[in-house]
């Protein structure tokens, strides 16, 4: 057997990790994702060279829009998108001519067989050397029948056989699942056909660069991690509120709810990085281990008490942006006596060495008063105050806040003598904006995940047991409020910080929500 | 004697004194939204001019750089005929590369006769931002023996240089390796003229990335490069780019030692010493891969063709003209130490 050698001219350069040829097959091509995320991303990503010269596009939906249907969907999507930094016509004709569309039925082997047959043709035609990506930007009930219809159509092993390095990955788009069973019978059917290390699992939130930034603070500056720990933190508050309703996705809305579209995932994706051990090193499995661990190191709600530990709420009409609105059971496509929750809190216990009798609270909500996403790690108060026949009596214990959107940075609160002859002692904040500093345009999460898919790399992606982990978590509180419709909703007023039992979830523990 | 220097018109002269406190009192002062101003600074860079001429073009790479780099810039120029024992400044208006409210470079510009060296060199180390890198960007011909460099340098963290301006190819690449020694143990030297290459050298790589062509790569035993020359092409005018390449391709394939053809060809005046074709091929076989440049879009096309002479693969990289604001931007983006570029010259 040949020993597959490195390529020596590659050390050095700017990217040090190339992206190997390949075809990226999207599922649900004529889809909203598609054209507003992805393809932007992918012209993004060809705009900075960083594609793999030997590279192409092949839609597939059961909407015919064919071969010019679906490059003009590329076009209009780069004219719209907000996240398209430098806009070069010529790199978006080369890329469009890359672009291919198939129409097709997920669930008609046949249509597979013609895919199989299309991309054998490419490869010839581009170099793409029989690795591909399938990506399945479709509801998360077909991914099942997708990965058994790939598999059937021999599809899911390179078609060089790994003679030159080809590979397969797919690439699924959260919910996976919509508790643990669900999720565990999910993980078992993509499992069934293809391999953990072909399953890239993506969140979004963890390719936002601020998220990322989570790490390099934690990990980079020996001045933090010695006191992230239950000796020096107070508490932990993660906050994820949204100032939009659910514009005019009420029947989405209706199955899923806002622990399931943001708390299982997005929030818990936060807390595993605000509380996680540091990894051995950054490579895919000891970083996710790590991450993994921490989220297994969850007490598990405790449903004799749960009102204690969880708060679900439900706006009603109210305001936005100066403007009256709706109550959620208004919206078009839900019920008029929806149970669904569009706010919920939950008080968390790391229930490890590190953050013993430390509180995790984290919130998230809709038609709150602003779009904030903060982590805040509020420090204990210093333990003695020696200002003694002063007019200070009491200082803000510190906190570091974590801005991850908008106005990207990092903050540090501390107490400060106001200028004058008496002892006065007010809170100041230190800031630092990613803007100021950096100047530069994000890469949007897509483009960096894609980009990591391309490469090989996991490290940002979710694994099955971190997937399960995380519904393990929520599933309790989920299973105990479906069966339970005496809730009184709605119970929030668009417009506001969410309902009264979110602020008592902390005043119980004689603490309070940042006001943001 | 009033001397002075050909700045932008966003320059005003202040006291060598009182530098600091005018900059400090304009991120003091309020936005244009009421609020104070961001301030904010990452690098020192200093930035040494051969002619006084220069501080325009210095000062625009300064506001390019300051888009994504905040910056504190202090451009030096010597001049014989300045006042001795009076270094003049002069401080800029951060015309770019901040919005409103953002203050995200600050310029200064210093002017002093060629021999005052010492407090010169004294002045510009009091107006460093602390505790943030400096970066000195040497504008000019070879510094070998130069005092004013010599002294400067010792405050930098990495130096920056361009072998273009140093004359003979083979004297400029002798000149970095020693600018290294000098500089062993501690942070590193960039080349801008080794920047120029990346084009060449990420098209190389990218072939490379697909299994098949490296595949090919153990039966290659030789390489050209082609660069374009003054004259007839006979005539063999320095090219930095072209052994600086020559070098990188021996250190990274040893067996190629000894067999990297450098090859002048007739080109235009503005691209002389410009590299347009590197070849890889093996003296046994057809195999080979052959990259060249193209105009319009500018670019370079590659093939790989097996052993028997068939195309392989075909592609056309993107690979436009650097400017001095990008070359300087990925200057400083890079590491302090460069070791690919160590390496290769290292390489006989």
């Amino acid at each position: 057997m040949a020993t597959a050698i490195a390529n020596p001219f590659r050390e050095g350069l700017r990217q040090d990790r190339a992206t190997e040829p390949c075809q990226l097959v999207i599922f649900g091509a004529s889809g909203d994702l598609t054209h507003r995320k992805l393809l932007p991303a992918i012209y993004n990503l060809a705009q900075a060279q960083l594609v793999p010269p030997s590279f192409n596009v092949v839609g597939f939906a059961r909407q015919a829009i064919g071969d010019d249907g679906f490059r003009q969907r590329l076009k209009d999507g780069v004219a719209q998108s907000g996240e398209v930094r430098v806009r070069d016509d010529r790199v978006l004709s080369a890329l469009a001519e890359r672009c291919h569309y198939m129409t097709g039925d997920f669930a008609d082997p046949a249509a597979f067989a013609e895919l199989k047959s299309a991309l054998a043709k490419f490869d010839a035609e581009y170099g793409t050397g029989g690795s591909r990506i399938f990506y399945f930007a479709t509801p998360a009930s077909l991914y099942g029948g997708i990965v058994e219809r790939l598999h059937a159509a021999g599809l899911t092993t390179s078609a060089n056989d790994g003679k030159s390095g080809g590979f397969v990955r797919i690439i699924v788009e959260k919910p996976f699942g919509r508790d643990l069973a669900s999720a565990q019978a999910l993980n078992a059917e993509l499992l069934r056909y293809v391999t953990e290390e072909q399953i890239y699992r993506i969140d979004h939130y963890l390719g936002k660069e601020t998220v990322q930034n989570i790490l390099v603070l934690r990990f980079a500056n020996g001045i933090f991690e010695p006191i992230w720990n239950r000796r020096y933190v107070d508490h932990v508050q993660i906050t994820v509120a949204e100032s939009l309703g659910i514009e005019g996705r009420g029947a989405f809305y209706e199955e899923t709810g806002v622990v399931r579209d943001i708390i299982q995932n997005h929030m818990l994706q936060l807390t595993s990085l605000v509380a996680m051990e540091p990894p051995q090193t950054f490579d895919a499995r000891d970083f996710r281990d790590e991450k993994i661990r921490v989220i297994q190191a969850i007490k598990p709600l405790d449903l004799r008490a749960l009102e204690d530990v969880a708060v679900r709420g439900q706006y009603g009409p109210g305001s936005a942006g100066g403007a009256p609105v709706v109550g959620y059971r208004e919206e078009d496509g839900v019920a008029k006596n929806s149970i669904t929750p569009t706010y919920a809190a939950f008080k968390l216990i790391v229930d490890n060495w590190r953050w013993a009798g430390v509180p995790f609270y984290v919130r998230s909500g809709k038609r709150l008063p602003k779009r904030m996403t903060e982590i805040a790690i509020q420090f204990k108060e210093a333990p003695h105050l020696p200002f003694q026949r002063t007019q200070v009596d009491a200082v803000e214990g510190n906190v570091l806040a974590l801005r991850i959107q908008p106005n990207e940075g990092i903050s540090l609160k501390f107490g400060a003598k106001v200028p004058g002859p008496s002892m006065r002692i007010r809170s100041v904040a230190m800031d630092f904006a990613y803007g100021a500093t950096f100047g530069t345009e994000d890469a949007s999460p897509y483009e960096r995940l894609i980009l990591d898919c391309m490469k090989g790399d996991q490290t940002l992606f979710d694994r099955a047991d971190g997937v399960e982990a995380a519904w393990a978590i929520v599933d309790p509180a989920l299973s105990a409020w479906a069966s339970d419709e005496s809730v009184k909703f709605p119970n929030y007023a668009a417009g506001s910080w969410g309902p009264a039992e979110a602020d008592k979830l902390l005043s119980r523990d004689g603490r309070r929500w940042r006001r943001l | 004697m009033s001397a002075s220097i050909p700045l932008p018109k966003n320059f005003a002269p202040a006291a060598v004194a009182d530098v600091e406190n005018r900059l400090a009192a304009r991120w003091q002062a309020p936005g244009s939204a009421g609020n104070g101003a961001v301030h904010a600074c990452t690098l020192n860079l200093i930035a040494c001019v051969e002619d006084a001429n220069d501080t325009a073009a210095v000062s625009d790479v300064v506001g390019r750089l300051a888009a994504t780099h905040p910056i504190r810039a202090i451009t030096i120029v010597t001049e014989e005929s300045a006042d001795p024992n009076q270094i003049r400044a002069w401080i800029g208006s951060n015309p770019a590369g901040g919005s409103a409210g953002q203050i995200s470079s600050e310029e200064i510009a210093l002017l002093a006769q060629t021999d005052d060296t010492e407090p010169l060199v004294a002045t510009v180390e009091g107006m460093l931002a602390a505790d943030l890198p400096v970066y000195f960007w040497w504008r000019g011909g070879s510094p070998t023996g130069d005092h004013t460099f010599a002294a400067l340098a010792r405050l930098a963290d990495k130096i920056i240089v361009d072998s273009i301006r140093f004359g003979d190819a083979a004297a400029a690449l002798d000149t970095i390796r020693g600018l290294l020694a000098m500089r062993a143990g501690r942070a590193g030297v960039s080349d801008l003229n080794w920047i120029r290459t990346a084009p060449w050298r990420e098209s190389i790589a990218a072939c490379f990335d697909d299994a098949a062509v490296l595949a090919l790569l153990p039966h290659m035993n030789r390489a050209s490069i082609n660069y374009y020359a003054s004259g007839s092409t006979g005539a063999l005018a320095p090219s930095a780019r072209a052994l600086l390449l020559s070098h990188w391709l021996t250190n990274r394939v040893p067996r190629l030692r000894g067999r990297v053809r450098i090859k002048p060809v007739a080109g235009a005046t503005a691209g002389i010493g410009r590299v347009v074709k590197v070849s890889l091929s093996s003296a046994t076989s057809p195999t080979a891969l052959e990259l060249e440049r193209v105009d319009d879009p500018v670019g370079v096309a590659a093939v790989a063709k097996n052993d028997s002479g068939e195309i392989l693969r075909a592609w056309t990289f993107p690979a436009e003209t650097l400017s001095e604001a990008e070359l300087m931007h990925r200057s400083i983006e890079a590491p302090a130490r460069d070791p690919v570029l160590e390496a290769a010259l290292r390489t006989d």
